[in-house]
This record gives C-alpha cells, structure tokens and sequence, in this order.
C-alpha cells in the first residue's frame, strides 16, 4: 500500500487513529480485564514478539504452513493440468474431487489426530488437504479453458503433446493457477492456526487460545494483531510475486485485486 | 517452389459428420494451384470453419481426401498453416510480438538461429510491424493483431496458407489494408492462399478462382475464374465490369439457395478434442 | 460452449463407487489401518444417528447457529458495503480498517469470543459474523462499483434520486456481486461453525466431531464429517437456485451448467 498524501488517505488514517484513541481512552478509564488500553497491548506486543518467543511459536507456524502449502501447490498443479488436459479424466473424477471438496478441511483434523498423530507431519497434511482443493480446482479449469485456437495452432505448428503443455496449456492456465493458489494460501494461514489451537504444544495458534485460558489479555490481542500482519504480509508478498510473473495478464485485463 | 500450374492441395469428396450425426459438409471437391489464391464462399453457417480445419487434418474427414502434393495429409503438415478468424484466441498473450512469430520456429532443427530470426524480421516487416516486435498482442488493435498472427504463419515458410474469415473481426477500412496485404504477400513469398469469407466482394477482389458452397450440408455449388487483371488494386478493380458481374453472379447463386432454406440453420463449432486419451479424434 | 456428452455424469459416479468398494473391500481385510472403518459401517452409523436423533438433534443446534451468523453478516455487510461504494467519504475513512482486519483469520478471533462471550452459541455466532462479513462486504463495494453509470443517469431523468436511487437502482445492479459474494460466505461460514464447535463447542455438528474423536468411536465420527460435507453441498445448491430465481439476469446464474 504506496501512502498518497490526499484527502482520501488521510480520512482513512483519521477514522484509524480516532479509534485507537478511543481504545486507548477506553482501556484507561475503565480498565478490565478484557479489554486493556491500546498502549498496554502496544507494549505486550513489541516485548513479546522482538524476543525469542518469535523463534519459538511464530517460526514453527510459518515453517509448517509453507511446508503444507509448498505440498499442496506441486500435487495440485501437476493433477490438476493433468485432468484439465484430458477431459475424459475430469469427467471420471469430478464426483469424487467434489466429495472431498465439499468436507470443510478443518473437520480432517480429528481424523488427522487419529491417523498421524499430534506433531508436525499431521499439520503439513491437514494444511496440505485444505489448500489443495482451490489450487487443483482452478488449475483444471485453467487447463481445461485453454482457447481451441490455441492447441489448434500448436498442433499445426506441429508441437509434440509435452511441448503443448509446458508452452502452451500452463501459461494460459497460469492466471487461474494464480488465482487458486492465492485462495490456498488463505486456507493455509487458517488451517495451521486451527490445527495448533485443536492439537499442539507450540505455534501461534496454541500461543493464543493458551494465552486466553491463562488470562495473559495482552498476550493474547499481541498474538492475533501478529497473526493478522503475517497474514497480510504473506499476502502482499503473494500478490507482488504474482504481478511480476503475470505482469503480462495484467496488462491485458483490469482485475480487481 | 512448385510449378505454377501443378495442383498443390487436392480434395475430394470430403465428407465431415459431427460426433452428435449432424451434416456439416456434404461433399466438398476443390483444388488449389501453386501459387493461385482461391477464394471459398458461402453463407453462414454453411460450415466453412470445419471445411478448412478438415482439409488442415485437425479434424479427421468421414469420407473424401486430402492430399498435399499428391501426399494425403493426416496430421498437420508442417507446409501448411491456419489463420484463424478470432487472433485474439490465437495469439500468446504472454509473449511479446516476436516471441510470438518465433515460436513455431523454435524447434526446427534445420534452420539456423540467424535464419531464424531473419525471417522473423522479415515477416514482421512484411506485414507492417516492426516497429511494434517488442509490444505485446493486446496492446495492439484488432487489426495489427491480425497481422501479428499472419506473420507468425508467414515466418513458418509454409507452402500454402489457410485463411478462415481472417478479417470478419476487423472494421471496414482495416479490412481493405488486409485484403492487399494477403496479396502482396502471395507475391513476395510465394505462398499459395485458400482463403474462405462470406464476403462475395473480398473473393472476388482477392482471387484467381472462388468455389461457391451451398447452404449445409455444403457442397461446391460452381467454381468461377476470376479473370480480372493483376495486380489487384482496390479502387480500380471493384470498378472494373467483370467485377460487378462476377459478384452479382455469385450473389444470385447464393442468395437462391438460402431462399430455399426458409429457416437459419446454424451448425455449431465442433470443440476440438485437446489430446484425447484414445487416438481417434472425435468430431 | 462446452457439449456435455450427457446430461448426467455415469462414469464419473460410477467411479466414485468403485473407489468406495475397494475402500470397503480393503477395510473389511484389514489391510487399512484400524482408524479407517469400512464405508458401510459410516453409512450406517449416519443413518443411525439421523434417526435416533443423537446427529439430527446437532444438525439443528448447528444450523441455527448458522443462520444467525450469516444473517448478521449479510445484513451489516450489504449495509455497509453499499455505503462505502456508494460514497467516496465513507470508503475512505473506513478503508484503512478494512485492509487490516481483513487478513485476520477468523479463527484467531476464537480466543478474543471466547473471552468476551464464553463458550455457547453467542460466542460462536460472533465468529462467524466476523468471517463471513469480509467476502460480502467486498462484493458488495465491488458490485456497487460496477454499476454501469448510465443506469443512474436514466433514473435521475426520471426524478429517482437519493435513497430511493440507491434503493430501486443500486441494490438492483448491484445484486449481481452481493449474491457471489453471499455464496462466498456462506460456504465460509459453514466452515467457521463447524471449526468453532470442534475447537471451543458444546453442542453442534463439529463439537459431535471431537466428542466421538476422543471417545474413539469412529464410525460415527466419519459420518458426521461426511455430514458436513453434504450439509454444505445441500446449503450450496439451495443457494444456486435462489440465484437463479431471483437473480436470473446475471451471467453467473444463466451459464451454470451444473
């Protein structure tokens, strides 16, 4: 987000800091337990989170999400062109692909518990399984909304069928890939905060429901306001990645971010 | 180059059904001379689109021919090259205007790099372009990007080029620009051109022959020689006499049989199996 | 234009039925793992609990949760969003919050609900507000912007101006991004229920989950995962039709081939 210095911005920056003093004011003439002053937090989060408790519970998440996620994207690009490509395959696979779809990921996790235990290759599959279903989904619909112009010119240009797919099918399939596997990394992010609240001992999301059950307030609002900058991060850094590789679609169509 | 009267591209009684059992082409005989520019006309829907993806082998015929110097074609044979009528559709969007003419060329073993690249230029040129090689297709307008994909064929060296309504997307003015272009590349190149058009005045302005199909399930209703003088010029040659006879003829011809077809029969695009499991390409 | 070969899609279920019976055949064997039940043991403890009510009485807990959450969602969002897309004002003061509560997982909200409401319908309700309001509300500023500016120039020709405007043009025009926005959060906040009832519930579909998990009584726990995914279906496909009732005139309800 590039800051213009208009009246637009500065509303919005307005409503912002008019908030956080009202939380501020708030917190100090009526303290409670549930809702400490801004600057209480403000505190609690700097010490918390510029020490070693960032190694500790923050790097863990991170590093079980992008495992997940990084497993989730390879399977589901690669099955998903290839039943893209062949649509006799998509059509023999829809009803199952919509079965597991259906199941709302976070309801795998029990099973996930069950079958593998509490530890961190339960979370790289429950992350996994959860992200999959949007990258795989859109990749097949990518692949298979290819223009016929398009394969038909590759045929007459004489291409093998591999040299269709890598030059042809993943590029033009390449902005609805983008598009799922942007959804994915949402599901992600969810899906390793809620499988650390249900069964871990480390990681952001136990950080947080601990520190609810303990009553460290502070802590708490210190975790969520650090989950929603690594969440906005991520993206951000996502959708920068993706201009740059797909700068060309961008160029063509004015897509709402 | 082949002699200008030997028949380059010969089709015989080719037959095309859909998956679903419907006509599109009843049966179709043509041929194509070295070197001529002929000219399919017909009305809508009259199939013309499947006609020539049939004779390029990207469908398979049910019934009939075609052979390529006196080879029958099963697959797309590397002389011969589609313009589609949608470039939008064509074209790579990814790749910028040369990335675009040099991609066919970038498996073929028997040209050099510099070849290469030389005969992109030369295309790019040929149709107007070169100042735009580094654009990209959509930053272009309908036309040019007409051309970019007209290049990109025209750099493959093929013998013969298959136009489907290649200017039926472009406003009137751009069109006529087109139309010269494919004739002024005929002449520099030397590459045959079988275009196909609903549009009797553009046949008839182009070409050396025009087949006229009927309505479908399509058959050749006349094959008419254009006799007018070469080369082609547009306010000249549409004034000359020949021409308003020639193209009120086809007119007639045309315009009888869609009377006798009381209703618009539509046909509609077969969708082009992309790499069935099974070998047969299905309609 | 995609020919379906057929209108219904034979091999496909075909396929998803023999998957099942070789999950069958394998299970019955022995040859998965103790924690995998046979599918006709699934089917059956579903059917069972459908009937004697110990899954059908959550079904309803779950449900009603549900709905007040979506309906509090969908009412503040539609509100809201029309608002901000309405007026330049609005969207700006408010934009700044929304880019930074946005990413924030609505699941990380658990805790916070938790602390404010305890652990019952109220807390869960909130969360799914909260998850399911973002999606909506950014259709809705979409949908609001998309509107062809022609539209309101036709109706201030006629005298329609202000908040009947907004009522009789925008909403109208604007449908087209609030009902895929709505289909958007619906399905999130299926989701975040259940997640809600299987980290912190008492009741509910997702709470049954956990309990039967931890009792280690599978074949139940299996079915009412199974449940959510048809609930979800279901919800899903009852929120097609009503699109293609009484929104027909958008390109998303006419082209749904399924």
């Amino acid at each position: 987000m590039r800051f213009f210095f208009n009246r637009g911005n500065g509303l919005g920056v307005g409503t912002v800091a008019a908030l956080l003093i009202i939380w501020e004011l708030y917190g100090r003439i009526h303290p409670t337990v549930y809702v400490p002053a801004f600057s209480t937090v403000f505190v609690t989060f700097i010490h918390e989170w510029f020490s070693p408790t960032f190694g500790q519970q923050a790097v863990p998440s991170l590093g079980r999400m992008i495992i997940g996620y990084t497993c989730a994207s390879c399977i589901g690009i690669a099955i998903g062109i290839f039943i893209g490509t062949f649509k006799r395959l998509y059509q023999l696979l829809d009803p199952v692909l919509q079965f597991w779809r259906a199941i709302p990921a976070t309801a795998i996790i029990p099973v996930g518990i069950l079958l593998i235990g509490i530890g961190d290759p339960m979370k790289w599959v429950v992350i996994a399984f959860g992200s999959i279903w949007p990258i795989l989904i859109n990749t097949a619909d990518g692949a298979r909304l290819v223009p016929t112009e398009r394969l038909d010119t590759a045929r007459i240009f004489g291409l093998s069928p591999l040299e269709t797919l890598v030059r042809v099918i993943v590029p033009s399939a390449a902005p609805m890939i983008a598009a799922g596997m942007r959804t994915g990394l949402s599901i992600a992010f969810i899906m390793i905060v809620v499988s650390e609240m249900i069964g871990s001992t480390d990681g952001l999301g136990y950080y947080i429901l601990q520190a609810q059950r303990t009553f460290a307030i502070p802590e708490m609002y210190g975790g969520i306001a650090l989950l929603a900058i690594l969440g906005y991060l991520l993206n951000t850094l996502f959708v920068w990645c993706e201009h740059k590789v797909l700068a060309w679609h961008y160029g063509q169509t004015t897509r709402p971010a | 180059m082949a002699n200008p009267s030997e028949v380059l591209l010969d089709v015989k009684g080719l037959q095309k059904r859909y998956a679903d059992g419907t006509l599109a082409v009843q049966e179709i005989t043509l041929n194509v001379r070295a070197r001529e520019f002929v000219s399919i006309v017909g009305p809508s829907g009259c199939g013309k689109t499947t006609l020539l993806k049939t004779i390029c082998a990207l469908l398979a015929p049910t019934k009939g021919s075609v052979a390529l110097h006196g080879t029958l074609i099963t697959e797309p044979p590397p002389q011969m090259v589609l313009v589609f009528q949608d470039y939008a559709r064509s074209l790579f969007p990814w790749l910028s205007v040369m990335g675009n003419v040099v991609f066919p060329l970038r498996k073929r073993k028997d040209i050099s790099q510099e070849e290469k690249e030389q005969a992109c230029s030369r295309a790019i040129a040929a149709v107007g372009l070169t100042k735009f090689a580094k654009h990209y297709p959509w930053q272009l307008s309908g036309g040019m990007q007409q051309r970019v994909a007209i290049a990109r064929a025209v750099a493959f060296r093929p013998e013969i080029l298959l136009l489907d309504e290649p200017f039926a997307s472009v406003d009137a003015l751009t069109r006529a620009d087109l139309e010269d272009l494919t004739l002024h590349l005929r002449d520099e190149f030397g590459i045959t051109m079988l275009l196909v058009t609903h549009d009797i005045d553009e046949a008839v302005y182009l070409s050396d022959r025009v087949f006229v199909l009927s309505t479908p399930p399509s058959t050749v209703l006349e094959e008419i020689a254009i006799p007018l003088k070469q080369p082609r010029d547009q306010v000249r040659t549409r004034s000359e006499p020949g021409f308003l006879e020639l193209r009120n003829h086809i007119h007639g011809l045309i315009g009888k049989r869609q009377e006798e077809h009381a209703r618009a029969f539509t046909i509609p695009d077969p969708v082009t199996p992309a790499l069935e499991l099974e070998g047969d390409p299905v309609g | 234009m995609q020919k379906k070969s057929s209108p219904v899609n034979w091999s496909g279920f075909g396929f998803f039925l023999v998957c099942v019976g070789i999950v069958e055949i394998l299970a019955r064997k022995g040859l998965l793992t103790s924690y995998v039940p046979p599918p006709s043991e699934i089917f059956s403890a579903l059917w069972t609990g459908l009937i004697n009510g110990d899954i059908s009485s959550q079904i309803g807990v779950t449900l009603s949760v549900y709905v007040r959450g979506l309906f509090l969602a969908t009412t503040s969002a539609i509100f809201i969003g029309i608002l901000m897309g309405t007026y330049k004002p609005v969207f700006d003061s408010l934009k700044i919050i929304v880019e930074f509560l946005r990413p924030v997982p609505s699941v990380a909200i658990i805790p916070l609900a938790i602390l404010f409401f305890g652990l019952g319908p109220t807390m869960r309700i909130s969360v799914i507000t909260y998850a399911a309001f973002w999606p909506l509300l950014i259709n809705t500023i979409y949908g609001v912007r998309a509107i062809d500016p022609q539209a309101l120039d036709v109706a201030r020709n006629f005298g329609i101006t202000g908040g009947e405007a907004l009522w009789r043009v925008t909403l109208p025009s604007a449908l087209a991004g609030i009902t895929t926005g709505f289909r958007v959060s619906a399905t999130i906040a299926l989701v975040v229920t259940i997640t809600t009832e299987l980290i912190a519930g008492n009741n509910g579909v997702g709470f049954y989950i956990s309990q039967m998990e931890q009792a280690n009584r599978l074949p139940p726990m299996y079915a009412a995962i199974i449940l959510t995914g048809i609930m979800g279906y279901l919800l899903n496909t009852f929120y097609f039709a009503l699109e293609r009732r009484f929104v027909f005139w958008t390109p998303a309800a006419r082209d749904r081939v399924t």
